[in-house]
């Protein structure tokens, strides 16, 4: 089979049904100048979509609310187009990136943690000056806790990243609870929250979508690794 | 509260995005957006709700974008030199909005073909597959294919070169 850059595109994109994507696959792994080709492709498809998050996360101006005749939800609701991206995540490889993934599975781990009988989310945030900071222990994990070496605590440090504002971002998961929190000063400014569902769970094909959205429009570049990280936290997270 | 007043609410910041994607800068994006918002109620009857009101939104801007460039380009065509939409000095943005990787983006984008820089906004930005953005444009799945590819390629191009383009001319 040849492998020029439409189908490697179409590839990369997710649009090639199993057979001919495995093909693709076994192409690419045996041949270096068409991974980097693939590589160029999903870089810049990626740089796209990260380029053009933050508008997801602004407020709708006022002259686009006005001229819509129903009232505009507080809340922006990510979900109507990440349902179609969920039907298709087996197929659409590049979309939801590889740190989402991750940041899923770790959650899972909190919802198997449930019913251990200490629920911290009530005294995780305490009002400063008007300014919503974490508090207690998950004040106390956002400092300490790694997300790459995360244990059966209960709050999971889920993703550790740097912000466009240069501030350092740290998502963490409580039983009933996830959100972002951001560095300011010495304290952690609660920058989302979501819940989790009525059941408790999370929505797995990207732990809460809402708040993974809210991330892709704050996050430079890509996720801590663990060696950033423990760089990160070892400068008090400054 | 009917269905339709249900889902428009939450595609807004979509909208908007989609039209960043396909405009030259901010303000005419959002000028866009709302064009297409007030477009869409006035034909709120003609969406059916057992079909998608992402696609059909979109459908609707994509088409007021496509008219509104033809307009801009018969202006263009007698005032000024064709390459002159290039020149981001005429870009009414901010210098430091011009300088975010987001302005970047937008100015290597206005620099592609109308017919593949749709493509790219649909499926690469938005999301959308390959089949749904045929669907929209009214064109065959090998053409958004094509289109992808030319656009990508030229894009890789474009983006290469560090500065994003602007700043070649200091």
């Amino acid at each position: 089979m040849t492998i020029d850059e439409g189908l490697l595109i179409a590839w990369v994109d997710g649009e090639l049904d199993h057979d001919t994507a495995a093909r693709v696959a076994a192409a690419v792994a045996d041949d270096p100048a068409l991974g980097a080709v693939a590589d160029a492709h999903r870089a810049l498809a990626l740089r796209l979509r990260a380029g053009f998050a933050p508008i997801m996360a602004e407020p709708v101006p006022e002259a686009i609310a006005e001229a819509t005749a129903a009232p505009i939800a507080p809340v922006i609701d990510f979900e109507s187009h990440r349902v179609d991206r969920e039907a298709r995540v087996e197929t659409r490889r590049p979309h939801p990136p590889v740190w989402l993934a991750l940041a899923a599975t770790l959650v899972i781990g909190v919802v198997i943690g449930r019913g251990t009988g200490f629920d911290v989310s009530r005294a995780a945030f305490v009002d400063k000056g008007g300014t919503l900071v974490a508090s207690g222990p998950l004040a106390k994990a956002l400092d300490d806790q790694l997300a790459s070496t995360a244990g059966d605590d209960p709050v999971r440090i889920t993703l550790s990243f740097k912000a466009q504002d240069g501030h350092y971002c740290r998502s963490w998961a409580l039983a009933a609870q996830q959100g972002v929190a951001c560095r300011s000063g010495n304290d952690w400014r609660i920058a989302a929250t979501a819940a989790a569902d009525d059941e408790g769970r999370y929505r797995m094909a990207g732990g809460d979508t809402g708040l993974m959205a809210r991330i892709d429009s704050m996050i430079a570049g890509e996720p801590l690794d663990a060696t950033q990280e423990r760089a990160a936290k070892d400068r008090h997270w400054q | 509260m009917n269905s339709f007043d249900r889902e428009l609410p939450p595609i807004l910041p979509r909208l908007r995005r989609l039209a960043h994607a396909l405009a030259r800068n901010r303000a005419d994006a959002d000028d866009l957006a709302q064009a297409t918002v007030e477009r869409m109620l006035r034909a709120r009857d003609q969406w059916q709700p057992d079909t998608r009101f992402d696609a059909w939104a979109f459908r609707i801007m994509r088409n007021l974008w496509i008219d509104t460039g033809r307009a801009a380009t018969r202006l263009a065509s007698r005032s000024a030199p064709a390459d002159a939409a290039l020149t981001v000095g005429i870009d009414p943005t901010g210098p430091l909005e011009q300088r975010s990787e987001l302005a970047l983006l937008m100015r290597a984008l206005a620099q592609l073909p109308a017919e593949q820089r749709e493509v790219i906004a649909l499926v690469t930005i938005e999301g959308l597959g390959y089949a749904e953005a045929a669907a929209i444009l009214d064109v065959p799945i090998g053409t958004v294919s094509s289109r992808m590819l030319r656009g990508r390629q030229a894009l890789l191009v474009l983006m290469d070169a560090p500065t994003g383009g602007s700043d070649d001319h200091r």
